[in-house]
């Protein structure tokens, strides 16, 4: 066709890029409703789709130890049934609408939400303060969330990763909250009474402490007087104090001594089930910039340390990353991989020579460069749609961030160091006090980890 | 709300489709080579899906790694995937970048076969089969669907339908992959007249196709293979119930049924995708309801239905809540449910209440992913390449939402007998 511009396309190096279009996170609104509820807004016209979620304070990290998975229990529990209708009806009412009202319980907060046409948006908040308000939490109800509990528990016993997980958090965290799993076990499961769910429910609807997140075609006003009609009023009514802080977070275990190597045998295993970390940092931590430039850098996207060493150098697997989770507490810093059995020790080996480096010596500028355009580039990527964009401002609600966490975050990504990042590596990789967790064949699996350190063997399930 | 959408063929037979969305400074290409796992022959399955991990390895003006990190240094995210009609390659893209987007994927259309070398080709072939472990061999229920599909696409002749096997490949043929193979196959499908180009977002139109053809128009097109000749009896699936019994590391018994259906983009597919919503979709409906709420005999269940071109696979998994007192008999009673049930639509059909719920489930469900500018783009990519005309991805949920009840029994009547069932139990291992 147009020979003359074909002649002149050098293929030999990537075009250079047209002028950037900026692209910040959206203004956000927050208020306190008269009940004491905070509400969060962002106006985002033009799908017709609104979500919203009603946060309240009762994550898993409040479970008491005989009770593990008490907090979870009673979300799931608050959309099946309420007194006004039963959980079919409820179900109904919501799946009329071509939506549903979901139940979710992270370590710091429980939340009720659902996304749902605008124009539909006050029967969905009604249902959202029918099941934080009214919850009726039959007998029947709970057998029946008891059984799918437990029956979802023994799924578990035979899925590698989930074993891993599990495993993983019990040999880092126990006897802490995060050291079991948030859905807990088959004994604190069976152990949950009616009258500890409804106690562990009052104590989490405390209106001063309830956050209300609402993103989306929020029509000038429309979505602000549902909320007044459907919640608000009765919020006002109810409202109880409870701690905005948990009272018992104990501090995690630190295995401060040595590296630890879990095995959990599965002697049929096709593969190895991989986890290998230690303690990370809670969310707000003032290393927290710097950490999540350095995790990109080892764990974090497709060009890092240890997947170009795992995946494209070796072959030993099909991927692997890594993560600092964001807890109110410390939470886990963990690498998640599977690979061959064959090559489990020399993988473990990478990662243990991965870690070090990134203690020994600062990331060369190239590296840096590459984590921080990423992280800053791949950002309005992260804010596509209306649910993306409620997550961050839960985060915000949940971790009591600066309102500016967002508008500032691409600025303090780029102005990392080299320097900054080997300082907080240095700070929080700690390669001699790894615990390693494997989900496979322990007869192959133990010679290959015996000189990384004291090996415990644990039968599967 | 009016959405722009363009469609144009190069010289070389490259069918650019473009579509502005200025909503966000994003900016999706997404490429779509006909050519799946359909197009591989016995003993060489799998060779598509490792084509496509090959072309992930640089080409002759992008290094090694190059790709990758090219698009992640300006913050891009980048993919592919291998399926039974289709191989697709994606990148989301900050706008200001389409254009290296184009150059990455022209250049491995283009320039590939000079940078494929023995060392690449045995890497990534350790890194597939890696993947098989993870996704199949060591995954509980991992083999039941290659089992089921097996059992589906099963010939009366013995020979093998182009679904039979997985998309993933055989870990026997895998081991026996060579480079050859993979130059062939990209020398026989990776043609730009085999492919549909998308770009969608915040572009420029006019701009964007005279990039599209700066960088794509040079490629040479070239003869394409005849479609595989598929026996129309295979279309239909088996015939004679035809069931297994598979022992698993597993704790709860599943049942999977499966019937084969006209492909994607038939009536019937459409009335198929309306079915498996009402059979399955949220807590009212028909399985889930009975079996999981009421019953309390299954923890999950699930009503399917692929995309997929020569035909569809119709298929209903349904997972026990225990394996106590007798893992096959609970595994039993759970797959002799979902039977009435199905019979029950083959002789009266939905209600309309259930038809309008589903109606509704599918439409938020649609509304909702099309924030996504990545699955926009694909969607447009399939229905170019399916159903030769990408605006047909947009009319897709009007299409289903035509379906009406008589439709739904009709279908089931026809298709969904017990006589032309495949099955596959999974029992935890003795």
């Amino acid at each position: 066709m147009n020979t003359a511009t074909t002649a002149t396309l050098d293929r030999s190096r990537p075009p250079a890029p047209a002028r950037s279009r900026p692209c910040a996170f959206p203004p956000f609104e927050q208020e306190r409703l008269g009940s004491g509820v905070r509400l969060w807004t962002i106006d985002v016209p033009g799908r017709d789709l609104v979500t919203t979620t009603l946060l309240l304070p009762g994550g898993s990290e409040l479970d008491p130890p005989h009770l593990a998975g008490l907090a979870s229990f009673t979300a799931g529990l608050r959309s099946k049934g309420t007194s006004r209708r039963t959980a079919l009806e409820f179900a109904a009412a919501a799946e009329d609408l071509g939506t549903g009202v979901s139940s979710s319980c992270s370590w710091e907060m429980a939340g009720i939400g659902t996304t749902i046409r605008s124009e539909d948006v006050a029967t969905g908040l009604e249902l959202v303060a029918e099941a934080a308000l009214q919850p009726t939490f039959s007998a029947e109800e709970i057998e029946r969330a008891r059984r799918r509990r437990l029956a979802e528990l023994d799924r578990r016993r035979s899925d590698p990763s989930s074993l891993a997980r599990a495993a993983f958090a019990h040999a880092v965290y126990d006897p802490t909250p995060y050291g079991k799993a948030a859905i807990g076990d088959h004994e604190t499961t069976r152990a949950i009474t009616r009258s500890e769910i409804v106690a562990f429910h009052e104590g989490a609807v405390a209106a001063r402490s309830c956050h209300l997140i609402a993103v989306g075609d929020l029509g000038s006003g429309r979505v602000r007087e549902a909320i007044e009609e459907k919640i608000e009023c009765q919020l006002r009514s109810h409202g109880k104090r409870f701690d905005d802080e948990p009272a018992g977070l104990a501090p995690p275990s630190p295995t401060t001594e040595g590296r630890r190597v879990v095995i959990v045998d599965r002697p049929d295993a096709a593969q190895t089930q991989l986890r290998v970390g230690h303690v990370g940092i809670p969310r707000r931590h003032p290393d927290r910039i710097p950490i999540q430039v350095a995790n990109s850098i080892l764990g974090g996207k497709f060009i890092s340390r240890l997947n170009l060493s795992l995946r494209e150098r070796h072959g030993y697997t099909y991927g692997v990353s890594s993560s600092f989770s964001s807890r109110r507490g410390p939470g886990p810093f963990v690498i998640g991989t599977a690979v061959a059995n064959e090559v489990t020790g020399a993988a473990c080996r990478e990662i243990v020579g991965e870690l070090e480096r990134l203690r020994s010596e600062p990331p060369s500028q190239a590296e840096l460069d590459d984590a921080r355009n990423y992280l800053v580039g791949v950002f309005p990527y992260t804010l596509q749609t209306i649910q993306n964009l409620a997550s961050r401002l839960q985060a915000l609600a949940t971790f009591d961030l600066e309102h500016d966490e967002y508008e500032l975050w691409p600025d303090r990504i780029r102005a990392t160091t080299r320097q900054e990042v080997h300082d907080v590596c240095r700070r929080h990789l700690f390669p001699d006090r790894l615990v390693v967790t494997a989900v496979g064949p322990a007869s192959a699996l133990a010679p290959q980890l015996e000189d990384l350190g004291t090996i415990e063997v644990q039968p599967a399930g | 709300m009016t959405r722009h959408l363009e469609q144009h063929e190069l010289a070389n037979g490259l069918r650019v489709v473009l579509h502005e969305d200025r909503r966000l400074p994003l900016a999706a290409v997404n490429i779509w080579y006909h050519v799946g796992s359909k197009n591989e022959v016995t003993g060489s399955t799998g060779l598509a899906h490792l084509f496509e991990h090959m072309l992930f390895q640089g080409s002759a003006h992008v290094s090694e790694n190059g790709h990758f990190e090219h698009i992640q240094s300006v913050g891009g995210v980048a993919n592919g995937s291998t399926w039974y009609d289709r191989t697709n390659y994606y990148e989301t893209l900050p706008s200001n970048h389409l254009e290296l987007g184009l150059w990455l994927e022209s250049d491995r259309l283009g320039f590939l076969l000079e940078a494929l070398t023995q060392e690449k080709f045995e890497n990534q072939l350790s890194v597939v089969m890696n993947e098989r472990l993870q996704r199949v061999d060591n995954q509980p229920y991992g083999l039941a669907i290659e089992r089921l599909s097996e059992l589906l696409y099963r010939q009366s002749d013995g020979s093998n339908h182009p679904y039979a096997w997985p998309v993933i490949g055989y870990m026997e043929d895998l081991e026996a992959a060579t480079l050859d193979g993979v130059r062939d196959f990209f020398r026989t499908w990776y043609r730009p007249n085999n492919a549909v180009l998308t770009l969608a977002g915040d572009i420029d139109s006019a701009g964007a196709l005279d990039q599209a053809r700066r960088y794509f128009e040079d490629i040479p097109a070239g003869p394409l293979p005849q479609a595989p000749d598929i026996d129309p009896v295979a279309k239909i699936g088996p015939q004679g119930t035809t069931r297994e019994i598979l022992e698993d590391t597993i704790e709860l018994p599943r049942s999977y049924s499966a019937w084969c259906l006209d492909g994607y983009g038939s009536d019937d597919w459409h009335a198929g995708a309306m079915l498996a919503t009402i059979l399955s979709s949220g807590m009212m409906s028909r399985l889930h309801r009975d079996m999981v709420y009421e019953r309390q005999i299954a923890q999950s269940v699930s009503a399917m239905i692929l995309p997929t071109e020569i035909s569809a696979m119709f298929a209903v998994v349904a997972t026990c809540q225990s394996r106590e007192p007798d893992p096959l008999g609970n595994a039993e009673a759970v797959e002799q449910a979902v039977l009435e049930h199905v019979e029950a639509i083959r002789v009266k059909g939905p209600t309309e209440s259930e038809l309008e719920r589903a109606r509704r489930i599918l439409l938020l469900d649609y509304r909702d992913s099309e924030q996504d500018l990545a699955l926009c783009a694909d969607r447009l990519s399939a229905a170019a390449t399916y159903l030769g005309d990408p605006a047909l991805a947009w009319t897709e949920p009007d299409r289903l939402l035509r379906v009406d009840a008589e439709q739904i029994r009709d279908l089931a009547e026809r298709t969904l007998g017990q006589e032309r069932r495949a099955a596959v139990v999974v029992v935890p291992k003795a």
